[in-house]
């Protein structure tokens, strides 16, 4: 009887000692489980902050890269394409203060034509760097100029549609990146869409202003390949720059279609 | 022979110096004030005694741009006509300008011969527009640019003696010219200029041609280019 009770006590004893361990091992589960939760959780701030920076950066980067571009243009304007301007009245001056020779003429034109030669260098260099017709006149006439071009290569339309006022688009930095995304995605369906026809659309709707990109081209698969990976990445940040939503649609063989919206 | 009143304005002084040195040489015209920005025009525009017949005008100047200040000029001073002088020569700006009134549109690199053939042939017919210009138009025409103005029903709205007048002056025959070959006064040829300006909403003669070229209202065929 004894036994039997010892036994029973034996049993019970072992019985809270499995029990208190299985506690105790499932509170360490629990712990560690937590513990590395939380680790994990703090790597994920790290790697959202570090990723907020490198965002940052780029966006900073993609700032500077402009202002320096508007800074090199405007001096290229200001103390090149002006003096120059100058050089050519003075010369001018100078031949008709001098008795014309034959050598002399012929010297003249090739000052002449050397000089009108440099204003156009001059001109189209800082046209790349930023077009001042978008500075002077806008987005709209940008995009009009930037289709003449393009329709001027031959090898692709490119149709220009617009419902809205220049008033309307935003301040001149908003300008400025939506102009940047249009370059950007006409160079990709250029370079990589084989379209024949590109269309642009700018409109309102819904109290947001709206630009609608879209070429015939041979698509991609968002999910796969990015083609020209850091391109399009830029064109997120320009975006996100600007407040603007971006949206792609494509896949193979379907077109390729962009759509922005800003306030 | 009358004179010509002339102001410049560009922010380059050695090149307003330049100009008006070049400029001088010519009897039938007289630079009355140069200015250096668009407020600076603005202000001696205001104060000069004379208004200057013709303005050459620069576009890149810092505090008000000659874009800026050709839009107020349009509004405030509709009789001074303006050339714009400017090192950007391209489609939109051009068209641009001339669709905020300019008389004409020279390069900065263009020969002096050509600035005082221009300033006396804008003097004379209001407008002069040279091949670049007028290939701009005829692209801007062949392209998908649609021009601002809303398009109007010219048959119904133009009589055949405007319709005549407007070939005319878009083959930049003088007021008198027009006259003569119509076999009319000078003071009808102004009124039915005065007439299309208030019809198809142009500011001058110059707006008249743009207007007329763009929407095909005339023959452009016969345009001397």
């Amino acid at each position: 009887m004894q036994s039997d009770i010892q036994n029973s006590d034996i049993v019970l004893l072992a019985g809270t000692g499995i029990l208190i361990m299985i506690l105790l091992a499932l509170a360490m589960l629990i712990y560690s489980n937590r513990a590395q939760r939380r680790l994990l959780q703090q790597q994920m701030q790290t790697q959202a902050l570090e990723l907020g920076y490198q965002q940052e950066l780029i966006q900073r980067n993609l700032l500077t890269q402009e202002e320096e571009r508007q800074r090199i243009a405007g001096h290229l304007h200001d103390d090149i394409s002006s003096k120059l301007g100058v050089l050519h009245l003075t010369f001018h001056r100078l031949t008709r203060a001098t008795p014309p020779t034959e050598e002399l003429n012929l010297m003249s034109t090739e000052i002449s034509d050397l000089i009108t030669h440099t204003l156009q260098r001059v001109r189209a260099i800082s046209h790349e760097l930023l077009p001042p017709t978008l500075e002077d006149f806008g987005l709209i006439e940008a995009i009009k100029e930037l289709g003449e071009q393009i329709r001027k290569t031959g090898a692709v339309d490119l149709q220009f549609t617009y419902a809205l006022e220049r008033e309307t688009i935003g301040p001149a930095l908003t300008e400025l990146h939506l102009f940047r995304i249009v370059q950007e995605l006409c160079n990709n369906s250029l370079k990589y869409a084989q379209a024949s026809l590109i269309t642009i659309e700018l409109f309102t709707k819904e109290g947001r202003n709206w630009l609608r990109y879209r070429d015939d081209g041979q698509g991609f698969d968002l999910n796969t390949i990015h083609r020209n990976g850091l391109g399009m990445k830029n064109l997120d940040n320009r975006a996100k720059m600007i407040d603007a939503q971006l949206h792609y649609t494509t896949a193979l063989g379907a077109g390729f279609e962009a759509l922005v919206s800003w306030q | 022979m009358r004179t010509i009143n002339i102001a410049l304005a560009d922010d380059e002084a050695l090149f307003r110096r330049g100009m008006r040195l070049i400029l001088e040489d010519y009897a039938d015209i007289k630079v009355i004030f140069e200015a250096e920005n668009g407020s600076d025009l603005l202000e001696k525009i205001q104060t000069s005694a004379d208004l200057p017949e013709i303005l050459l005008l620069d576009l890149k100047m810092p505090v008000m741009s000659g874009i800026e200040v050709a839009k107020v000029i349009r509004q405030q001073f509709p009789s001074i006509l303006f050339i714009v002088l400017s090192s950007h020569i391209n489609p939109a700006f051009i068209l641009n300008m001339i669709e905020i009134g300019a008389s004409s549109y020279l390069g900065k690199n263009a020969h002096p011969d050509e600035v005082v053939e221009t300033i006396r042939a804008v003097a004379e017919k209001g407008f002069y527009y040279n091949t670049i210009v007028m290939d701009v138009i005829r692209d801007s025409l062949s392209g998908k640019q649609m021009p601002k103005h809303s398009p109007i029903d010219f048959e119904v709205q133009l009589t055949a003696r405007e319709k005549e007048v407007l070939q005319l002056i878009c083959e930049e025959y003088t007021t008198p010219e027009i006259a003569e070959k119509l076999f009319i006064s000078t003071r009808t040829v102004d009124g039915h200029r005065n007439n299309l300006l208030a019809k198809l909403n142009c500011r001058n003669t110059a707006g008249l041609v743009v207007y007329a070229i763009q929407h095909g209202l005339i023959n452009t065929g016969n345009l001397k280019i």
